[in-house]
C-alpha cells in the first residue's frame, strides 16, 4: 500500500514527459520483489550529490537512466547499493527496508551491481568468476555461457588479459550469478567497440525479454535505453527531472526532448 | 580448478624427497629441520598475504607467540608434545582473534605499519617480561616426552625432522584445502578487489578475520615445533627480522601459490647456510642480489619463473608437433 502512494506521489511530482500508461504499469508492477527508492540523497562524504530522488521499478521491468555527465547517476546506483553515504531517504526492496544496510547485505538482499569501470578481478579465470559469485538461483554457469558465448570460449582465462567487451560481459554475468532481483547497471556499453555494442546489447535484450529481473540501466546512449528500457528517467543535478515512454522516443526529436533541448 | 594449484606431478616427488632426505643427508638434518619449521611459517604467510592480501609485516608475533606457548606448556610439566604443538597454535590463533579485528580494519600502508608496530610492541614486551620469558638469555629448560609416546628424541635431529615433516605435510595439505575451497576463492577476490566482493554478497570483514585466524595457527604451529625441536626460545622468534626473513623468503618463492612458500623457505636457508660458512659477514648480500635477479625478472617467484620456463617450452613442442604432421 505503501509502495503505491510511493508511486503515486512520485507521479504528481514529475509532470513533464509523463504519460498515463507509464503509470499505469509501475503501479501494476509493484511485486513483492520490485525497488522503491523515496527521497533518497547523499553522496560521498559531506558531499551531496543525489538530492532527493524517487523511483520505483516494478519486478521484471527495466528502467533507463539518462543524462549528462556529472548528474549524479553513478552516484544513485552506489546510493542505491549502500556504497556512497545516505543523507536522507529509504531504499526497499519488496517489502523490505534496505537503508542502513551493510553493502554486503544488500546483495544477499537482491540487489545485483555492474560497475561502469568492470572492475573483474585480475588474477581469477571466467569460470572462477562465475563460481564465486554464485548463490543458488535461476543462474547457472550454463546459462550464462547460453547468453554469452565468447564467455564459454575463455572459460579458463584470466580475467586480466581479456578484452573489454569481455570483461563487461563477465561483470554481467558475475552479478547474474548472484540471482539479482535487480540489476543495476552502470553504463555498459562505455568505452566499447561498435560491433562488440551490438552484440551486448542483443544479450541484455534477452535478459530484459525474459522480465525475471528488475534492470535499471544508467545510459549515456539515448538509443540504447530506448532499446532496452520501457521507460526513461533523466537526470539533472542530483534530481530526476523528467520522464518518458520509450515508445515516445523513438525518433531523434524525442532523444532532444527528453534531454531538454526543444 | 585454481590454476596457481595445478601441480600435483610434482608433488608427490617433493615429497618424496623430503621424506629422502633422511637418508641421503643423515648429518644435516638440524639444518632440514629449521627448513621445514620455516616452510611452515612461510605457508602460514602466503595464507594471510598472497591468498586473502593481508600486507603483514609482523607475523613473527605468532610465530613467537606459538614458541612461547609451546615452552611454557613443556616447563610447566606438559611434556606431551604433539598436544603442545596443538595447543600452542590455538594460543597463536586466540592471540590473533583479539588483534585481528584491530589489525583488519585497515588496508594496504596502514596495515603494514599496524602489524610492524604490534611486532616490534611483542618483541620489546618479551624483552621486559624477563621473567616469563629469559629476556635475553631466552628459555632452555624445555623438557619433552617421547613423540607418541614411542619416538625418543635423538641428537642426530632424525625424529626432529620426521615430526617437523609431519606438521608441515598436514599443514600444508589444509592450506591446500583452504585456497581450493569456495571460502579460498573468495579469498582471492577480495585480494584483487575487496569492495567488489561485497556488492557480490561476501562479507569481506569476517572472511578476512577467519584467513588471517588460520594463517596465525599455522603460524603458531611452526613456532611451536621450532621451540621444541631446537629446545630453546629466545626473543629473536618475535624480532622483526623474523618477520621480515619469512617475507622474503616467501616473495623469493613467490606469493599466492602456496609451492612458493615451500621452494622460497628451501632457496633462501640453504643459500644462508652456505653463504654463511662462505663469509659469516656478508651472507645476505647474496641473498639481496638473489632476490634482486627474482624481483626482476617478474612476478610470481622462483615458482612464477619455474612455470613461464615450462609453459614456454610447452608451446615450443607444441609449434614443433604442428610444423612436422
Amino acid at each position: 500500500m505503501q509502495q503505491t502512494n510511493a508511486v503515486q506521489r512520485q507521479s504528481v511530482r514529475d509532470q513533464s514527459v509523463r504519460d498515463q500508461s507509464v503509470r499505469d504499469q509501475s503501479v501494476r508492477d509493484q511485486s513483492v520483489r520490485g525497488l522503491t527508492v523515496q527521497g533518497l540523497a547523499g553522496g560521498w562524504g559531506p558531499t551531496t550529490i543525489v538530492q532527493g530522488v524517487d523511483l520505483a521499478v516494478g519486478s521484471g521491468e527495466s528502467v533507463a537512466i539518462v543524462g549528462r555527465n556529472g548528474m549524479g547517476k553513478t552516484t544513485l546506483l552506489e546510493l542505491i547499493i549502500g556504497r556512497a553515504q545516505r543523507h536522507a531517504g529509504q531504499v526497499r526492496l519488496g517489502a523490505r527496508d534496505l537503508s542502513t544496510a551493510a553493502v554486503h547485505v544488500r546483495a544477499r538482499a537482491g540487489l545485483g551491481h555492474v560497475p561502469q569501470q568492470r572492475e573483474v578481478f585480475p588474477s581469477l579465470t571466467v569460470a572462477e568468476h562465475l563460481a564465486v559469485a554464485m548463490r543458488p538461483g535461476r543462474w547457472t554457469s550454463a546459462r550464462i555461457y547460453a547468453l554469452f558465448p565468447s564467455l564459454a570460449a575463455r572459460r579458463t582465462s584470466l580475467a586480466g588479459i581479456l578484452s573489454g567487451g569481455e570483461q563487461q560481459m563477465l561483470a554481467i554475468a558475475r552479478a547474474l550469478m548472484g540471482n539479482p532481483a535487480v540489476l543495476l547497471m552502470d553504463e555498459p556499453t562505455e568505452g566499447l567497440a561498435p560491433v562488440v555494442i551490438d552484440q551486448l546489447v542483443h544479450a541484455l535484450s534477452l535478459l530484459v525479454a525474459e522480465r525475471e529481473l528488475a534492470l535499471v540501466l544508467v545510459e549515456q546512449r539515448i538509443d540504447i535505453a530506448v532499446q532496452l528500457c520501457a521507460r526513461c528517467l533523466v537526470m539533472e543535478h542530483g534530481h530526476i527531472t523528467r520522464e518518458a515512454t520509450s515508445d515516445s522516443l523513438r525518433d531523434e526529436s524525442g532523444h532532444a526532448a527528453l534531454l531538454g533541448f526543444e | 580448478m585454481n590454476r596457481l594449484l595445478q601441480w600435483p606431478s610434482l608433488e608427490a616427488p617433493f615429497w618424496v624427497a623430503a621424506l629422502a632426505v633422511v637418508v641421503i643427508f643423515p648429518s644435516d638434518l638440524s639444518l632440514a629441520t629449521a627448513i621445514a619449521v620455516m616452510a611452515l611459517f612461510a605457508v602460514s604467510l602466503d595464507l594471510a598475504l598472497g591468498i586473502a592480501g593481508i600486507l603483514t609485516l609482523g607475523h613473527a608475533l605468532y610465530f613467537g607467540a606459538g614458541a612461547y606457548a609451546a615452552a611454557a606448556l613443556a616447563t610447566l610439566g606438559w611434556a606431551e608434545p604433539v598436544s603442545g604443538v596443538v595447543l600452542a597454535g590455538i594460543a597463536a590463533a586466540l592471540l590473533a582473534g583479539v588483534a585481528g579485528p584491530f589489525i583488519l580494519r585497515s588496508r594496504g600502508l596502514p596495515l603494514i605499519m599496524v602489524t610492524l608496530v604490534l611486532g616490534l610492541f611483542a618483541f620489546e614486551l618479551a624483552n621486559k617480561a624477563s621473567d616469563f620469558t629469559g629476556g635475553d638469555n631466552g628459555l632452555s629448560d624445555i623438557v619433552l616426552a617421547p613423540v607418541l609416546g614411542v619416538f625418543h628424541w635423538s641428537v642426530y635431529a632424525r625424529v626432529e625432522y620426521l615430526y617437523v615433516l609431519a606438521f608441515l605435510f598436514v599443514g600444508f595439505q589444509g592450506a591446500k584445502r583452504i585456497v581450493g575451497s569456495s571460502f579460498g576463492l573468495a579469498l582471492r577476490g577480495i585480494r584483487d578487489n575487496p569492495v567488489r566482493m561485497a556488492y557480490l554478497g561476501a562479507p569481506v570483514q569476517s572472511h578476512l578475520l577467519r584467513a588471517y585466524l588460520s594463517s596465525a595457527l599455522l603460524a603458531g604451529v611452526a613456532g611451536a615445533l621450532s621451540a621444541q625441536t631446537t629446545r630453546f626460545v629466545g626473543t629473536d622468534v618475535l624480532s622483526i627480522n623474523t618477520s621480515i626473513d619469512v617475507l622474503v623468503m616467501l616473495v623469493l618463492g613467490g606469493t599466492g601459490s602456496l609451492y612458493g612458500a615451500l621452494v622460497g623457505a628451501i632457496v633462501y636457508m640453504l643459500v644462508h647456510h652456505l653463504a654463511a660458512e662462505w663469509n659469516p659477514y656478508h651472507w645476505m648480500f647474496i641473498i639481496g642480489a638473489l632476490l634482486v635477479f627474482v624481483v626482476r625478472i617478474g612476478e610470481g617467484g622462483l615458482v612464477g619463473i619455474a612455470r613461464r620456463i615450462t609453459e614456454r617450452s610447452r608451446q615450443t613442442i607444441g609449434r614443433r608437433a604442428k610444423g612436422r604432421p
